[in-house]
């Protein structure tokens, strides 16, 4: 491989996707993708090692990677705002703008169908409860610094069911609170991906049952 | 001259049917088993004279039971009893029902049947003929007539008299085979639960715990309620408190539009952004006309649940007050799953006979006057209609339970008839910082059906202030109030009413006796606000049919 594809794909993916790789993993990511092409007696394009540079990236978990972009000392300040492009991964997801108790419920699968009922058929289902509204509380870390974000407008590409490892860029201006970040659909884009030790090690019924 | 026999369900019915066929003439006499009276007269039956002779049953004239040598719970394996041969028995011995019908019967030309029109009475019908058709005289032609008839009014009567039909075997048939199937499935699984249990706990009250294929899924409902509540866990959550004064003096709380959080650093930044903000700026206003829609037409599972919520009134002794009121001709058949009045049904002449009420005369007459709404849609079971008053009634003409359930009745008879409740809501939006706030009040524009059901009334909001675009408002106060989630109550009568109809257990005329038998017998008991608590015993019966991976209980019902 030539030294000069290196950098290429350094600048691509620095330049189109925003994330700025280190060296030595990007060297043990271009050998093995060369070894991957020899057992399976493919040709890789130019272009299609890119996209596999970046699939990897995707799959891989930021913490081992040591990247590292957020400023220190971000959960210190009252108020504050980061400017720029920062790549991160999701460690969880919660919401909460429902209690604990009542997610618990619907994944286990024992929401109770009958607590629905009302006499007053004008109620609503779950009636002694108010009607809840989506408010996801994340953890994301960029490999080195853990910090906190929250749904501070509705974003669509994000649920409580995405899945734990996916990488988000959350890019421009961003105000942080007492170390919370106020996430927008228009400050947040996701990438992708997922990080497998994260999912086993955290299922949602684990989670919500350990918040109780 | 031929005589026509007829037999009605209850004494009192008979009475009641004579005096209107006969229009007031008929001359009556004690029957030979001392209960029923037999009440004759003359009139035309098929074009010629005839003598009538109108008399009646008490309920049902036989029951069914198993073979003698199978009431031994001692010497017989439950198991036995799901093949073992079953009898039909006289249900009330001393009534000696069989014979009195037989007697009456002998000499008599033709049957004419007027047993209360559902299943039930359908199946009385067929025991009636058991034991009336073979002592009567052999004619040509139809010998055995139904009536069919939804009140006992005058009209209802006389017409049910000129349309008489045939009586339906496999309507009866169907409640045979119900007797049967609860008869083998009750006995079997209630002696051996409770030869299970006896003797095994020592605090438990095990003399009998019986089992029932609708009561049992009954009892499910409420233990699992009981569940719910046990293995709640209460969470703490924030909600901001703010409070605003309209240059006019009113205070405002204002209601954020993210209700509650679960986070309380999440809450606080809010707070502080809000409070960073210190007044709140007026976005928009906006009015929207809105309606509380006229109740459908009533039937019997809407009663019994208004009777318990409302009035605190359980659903057995509603529908014993109930038939007391149809029998004596003052609203029609209670029992009716139909929501919907059939095309041709004199409305307005029914509403006429309530104008002269010193409770409801004057609504009447407005209604009248500008004209009744149609009732809104609802649904056809192709029963009876729905319940209706049939004839005035003051409150001096009965007892208290009896003119409030009556009272009832009509005024949703009334409110059904009578236009929409409607109000004009007033609604502010607010911006404090960048997060969203309203409040919201409400006029009424036209009381309709609630002047009649003032129990439904709106609560009468203050008017709103007003508020222009733009408009700056500084902040009374805002702070973090915390407060924790709380587990359901306890089902309610009303509640227990609404889910068996939602999954089947029992019908409109049998949901009242499963209620009735779960307390009776121990399972549940009857706590303030007519909620249904289980009691140990209910609780341990329905864990234990769980244990057995019984999982849905209402599946038992259905007959899997």
């Amino acid at each position: 491989m030539i030294a000069g594809q290196k950098d290429c794909i350094k600048a691509w993916m620095l330049q189109t996707h925003r994330i700025d790789v280190q060296n030595d993993w990007l060297q043990a990511c271009l050998d093995w993708i060369q070894e991957e092409q020899r057992e399976s007696n493919t040709v890789n394009t130019p272009d299609s090692v890119k996209n596999l540079v970046f699939e990897q990236w995707l799959m891989s978990d930021l913490r081992e990677l040591h990247s590292c972009c957020l400023p220190d000392n971000l959960q210190e300040n009252i108020k504050a705002t980061i400017s720029g492009s920062f790549p991160l991964q999701i460690e969880s997801i919660i919401d909460v703008g429902s209690s604990c108790y009542s997610q618990l419920q619907k994944v286990k699968g024992t929401e109770n169908a009958n607590v629905g009922v009302s006499a007053d058929t004008s109620i609503q289902p779950g009636y002694w409860e108010p009607k809840p509204s989506k408010m996801l509380y994340l953890k994301l870390t960029d490999g080195t610094n853990d910090i906190q974000a929250m749904e501070y407008k509705p974003i669509s590409s994000i649920g409580i069911d995405t899945v734990l490892g996916t990488k988000v860029l959350v890019h421009g201006d961003v105000i942080c609170r007492r170390g919370v970040l106020l996430l927008t659909s228009d400050n947040t884009h996701v990438y992708g991906g997922e990080v497998d030790t994260l999912i086993e090690d955290n299922p949602p019924e684990q989670l919500l049952q350990q918040a109780l | 001259m031929r005589t026509v026999l007829m037999v009605a369900e209850k004494p009192s019915l008979a009475q009641s049917l004579a005096k209107i066929l006969s229009n007031g003439s008929c001359i009556s006499r004690k029957g030979s088993n001392g209960a029923c009276s037999i009440h004759e007269y003359r009139g035309k039956f098929n074009g010629e004279n005839v003598t009538f002779k109108m008399t009646s049953v008490c309920g049902h004239v036989m029951g069914c039971d198993f073979v003698g040598k199978y009431n031994s719970w001692d010497k017989v394996d439950p198991a036995e009893l799901f093949t073992a041969p079953i009898q039909k028995k006289e249900a009330s011995p001393n009534l000696h029902m069989p014979n009195f019908l037989r007697r009456e019967a002998q000499g008599a030309d033709y049957l004419v049947l007027w047993l209360d029109c559902d299943k039930e009475g359908e199946n009385i019908c067929f025991e009636v003929m058991e034991c009336t058709v073979g002592a009567m005289n052999r004619v040509q032609g139809q010998q055995v007539y139904r009536a069919r008839f939804s009140a006992i009014t005058d009209t209802d009567i006389k017409r049910a008299m000129q349309n008489l039909v045939s009586p339906n075997k496999n309507e009866a048939q169907s409640v045979d085979a119900r007797q049967e199937l609860d008869l083998r499935i009750g006995c079997a699984f209630t002696r051996y639960q409770t030869k299970f249990f006896q003797g095994k706990y020592g605090d438990l009250d095990s003399t009998l715990i019986s089992y029932g294929p609708c009561q049992t899924p009954t009892l499910g409902f409420c233990v699992e309620r009981h569940d719910k509540i046990q293995s709640f866990k209460p969470e703490p959550f924030w909600v901001i408190d703010v409070q605003i004064t309209h240059p006019g003096g009113k205070s405002l709380k204002l209601e954020w539009e993210r209700v509650r959080l679960f986070d309380k650093e999440i809450a606080l930044m809010f707070l502080n952004m809000i409070k960073g903000s210190e007044e709140a700026r007026v976005v928009t206003t906006t009015q929207k006309e809105k309606t509380k829609a006229r109740p459908i037409a009533l039937n019997t599972v809407e009663l019994l649940r208004v009777a318990s919520s409302g009035l605190g009134i359980g659903p057995h002794h509603t529908m014993q007050v109930a038939e007391r009121l149809y029998t004596q001709g003052y609203i029609s058949y209670p029992r009716t799953e139909t929501t919907q009045y059939p095309e041709n049904f004199d409305l307005k002449g029914t509403l006429r006979q309530q104008q002269s009420s010193p409770n409801w005369g004057d609504l009447v007459t407005k209604l009248l006057n500008e004209g009744i709404q149609k009732p809104k849609k609802g649904s056809d079971a192709g029963d009876h209609p729905p319940i209706t008053p049939m004839k005035l009634a003051r409150e001096s003409d009965f007892d208290h339970d009896s003119w409030r359930i009556y009272d009832y009745i009509t005024r949703h008879f009334i409110g059904s008839l009578s236009p929409d409740c409607r109000y004009l809501q007033t609604t502010v939006h607010f911006e404090i910082g960048l997060e969203k706030f309203s409040t919201s009040g409400n006029r009424l524009l036209d009381a309709g059906y609630t002047a009649v059901m003032p129990w439904q009334a709106l609560s009468s909001d203050e008017e709103m202030p007003q508020f222009t675009r733009e408009q700056t408002i500084p902040l009374d106060h805002a702070k973090l109030v915390e407060r924790q989630t709380s587990p359901p109550d306890y089902l309610t009568e009303a509640e227990l009413i609404s889910l068996m109809e939602k999954n089947g257990i029992g019908t409109d005329a049998s949901i009242p006796v499963h209620i009735n038998n779960i307390c009776e017998r121990n399972y549940v008991n009857i706590i303030s606000g007519r909620k249904l608590k289980p009691t140990p015993l209910g609780i341990v019966l329905v864990h234990g049919y769980q244990k057995v991976r019984i999982q849905n209980l209402h599946l038992l019902a259905h007959g899997y």
